[in-house]
């Protein structure tokens, strides 16, 4: 009978299990694997080379740079993405705002076109020569368009990634902070005025507060997405110039499908792996202990 | 205070109306050089004329091959939906009814494959779909969504069928039902909004995905919507008003639906953060 139970049990999560394992585990693990060969991609030859790939990656100075540009992004977008995205949410929130919805819809709107369209738009915006703000400059005779040239240049470009990302993503977190303003009780609200509490008060100790676990989510999210983050740089950079926008996932991508290192690339993303893994762990345990209970 | 709110938010306006024109100007900006001849456009661009031009849609739909790309993303996306609500949704009626280690464990596996960077699957996932003949097939391309979408929509169904009373189930299997038929005539019948969701999210995330495509499809029967982009980029010059309105195209159903069943998207989005 127990025998029975175990053996139905599977069977109906047999579909998802075996999709599962054919699309990632496996190939997870055999990239972990084809991480320590020197499989170059084409050649019928592999041999095993323990651990040699991790070694060299860890003083490759584009790996490196990557990494750093990884961090950098990460905590950026993700700061201004929740900074913004709550206080968009507190503002659209209020009950006498007029045309609010308006504005909820119109902030949510870039969230959900692809990180290709809107890659693809602002590089058309921005391109040197012809662009659109280069030709509007032009028009106005504020500055040659030609001069404008902001992938040129290594910090303006990475900067110009960034921007794009939270210009595409804050509409995500204010949704997400929205729902859970609404769930905060308005009696929590009517003590506070009870008690003499001023505004800036009941910001800091109720509204914040009571917002930590949509903060726990947000914030998740959005590590999450930048670590992994591809497109954006694809399209706008390709990761130049001279490699000073180059993320994890599109050093992996250079190596790996363009550049025919194939073991070296899955090292890459070996360690991308693990650092999403234990990034995600961490912060989740940490932003859980702030939350409060009511 | 009281006179501003009853004004309906005063000052309050001005930052917001600013982010709105962040927000949508880039994106009007696209719509209009879509329509725009690209020769006055870049002659003098304040002295564009005003006049539509609608063909730049008719040769962008040539030019990206958009009828075979979108009939590849709706047939793609059709496999790949079904399979996901259906896969997702016995894996969580098992968690739900027999509670066994072994499924629970099941469940935790799937849920790591949420941090799985898809970069990473992708090679090996090339070989091994080349030895199962499943390369360049539209079914390959959509088992791919099916693997990458089923922790989500697994940890949505879970979420959902907790909530269940467990009696709801013990009186259907009292009452002879087989657990086959709890399956489809008490649980799934329930699963709606949890379904819808898994649409929303699975859907858009296949509807815009590129990277997929651009690895997996090498030929054009397999390619998706998000990947016709890459016809109008040539190796020295940009095609920009066939990319406008190839973007305009593509972007377009989304917003619609987004429009028309605004609530639910927003829920659906919301449900999948907060789950997740």
């Amino acid at each position: 009978m127990k025998n029975k139970r175990q053996i139905k049990a599977l069977l109906y999560a047999t579909p998802a299990v075996a999709i599962f394992l054919f699309i990632i585990v496996v190939p997870m693990l055999q990239s972990i694997y084809f991480s320590m060969t020197d499989w170059s991609g084409t050649s019928s030859e592999i041999s095993f080379v323990g651990l040699i790939n991790y070694r060299r990656i860890f003083s490759d100075k584009t790996f490196l740079v990557s990494v750093r540009n990884t961090v950098i992004l990460t905590v950026t977008i993700t700061a201004f993405q929740n900074v913004l995205g709550i206080l968009l949410a507190i503002c659209l929130n209020r009950k006498w705002l007029s045309r609010r919805n308006f504005y909820r819809s119109v902030l949510f709107i870039p969230s959900l076109i692809s990180a290709m369209v809107t890659g693809y738009m602002w590089k058309y915006i921005l391109s040197p020569y012809d662009g659109l703000l280069g030709m509007v400059l032009d028009a106005m005779n504020i500055t040659n368009s030609a001069a404008f040239n902001v992938f040129s240049k290594p910090n303006a470009a990475f900067i110009t990634v960034m921007a794009t990302m939270i210009w595409q993503n804050v509409g995500y977190d204010m949704v997400i902070y929205l729902s859970g303003l609404q769930a905060i009780p308005d009696e929590l609200y009517e003590s506070c005025s009870i008690d003499g509490a001023n505004p800036t008060q009941k910001l800091f100790h109720v509204t914040l507060p009571m917002l930590m676990p949509s903060v726990t989510i947000a914030v998740f999210l959005n590590l999450i997405g930048s670590l992994k983050c591809f497109e954006q740089v694809y399209v706008l950079t390709g990761g130049g110039p001279a490699h000073s926008t180059e993320t994890i996932a599109t050093y992996i991508y250079n190596t790996a499908f363009s550049g025919g290192q194939v073991a070296y690339g899955t090292a890459a993303s070996t360690i991308l792996f693990f650092s999403i893994f234990i990034v995600a762990i961490v912060q989740v345990k940490f932003f859980r202990s702030k939350e409060v209970e009511l | 205070m009281r006179v501003m709110r009853r004004k309906g938010g005063g000052m309050v306006h001005i930052p917001l109306i600013l982010v709105t024109l962040i927000m949508l100007v880039p994106l009007l900006s696209i719509v209009v050089v879509s329509v725009s001849s690209w020769t006055s456009l870049t002659k003098s661009f304040f002295s564009f004329t005003y006049d539509l031009h609608l063909e730049n849609y008719a040769s962008a739909w040539e030019k990206g091959n958009m009828s075979l790309y979108f009939s590849n993303t709706i047939v793609v996306l059709m496999i790949a939906l079904i399979l996901i609500n259906l896969c997702a949704s016995l894996c969580a009626f098992s968690i739900k009814l027999y509670k066994t280690k072994t499924v629970n464990l099941i469940y935790y596996m799937l849920l790591a494959g949420i941090f799985v960077p898809i970069q990473a699957v992708m090679l090996p996932l090339l070989q091994t779909m080349k030895v199962a003949g499943l390369l360049n097939t539209r079914f390959g391309v959509a088992l791919v969504y099916v693997g990458m979408n089923l922790p989500l929509a697994l940890m949505l169904f879970c979420g959902f069928y907790q909530s269940i009373p467990g009696e709801l189930l013990e009186a259907s299997m009292l009452d002879g039902c087989n657990s086959i038929r709890t399956y489809f005539h008490v649980i799934f019948p329930l699963s709606g909004t949890i379904i819808s969701t898994v649409i929303i999210l699975s859907g858009l995330q296949i509807w815009r995905d590129f990277f997929v495509p651009l690895i997996l499809a090498g030929t054009p029967n397999t390619k998706t919507i998000a990947i016709s982009l890459m016809q109008f980029v040539g190796f020295y010059n940009y095609d920009w008003t066939g990319i406008c309105a190839a973007m305009v195209i593509q972007t377009l159903p989304i917003l619609l639906l987004f429009l028309l069943l605004q609530k639910y998207f927003v829920n659906g989005i919301v449900a999948g953060a907060v789950k997740g």
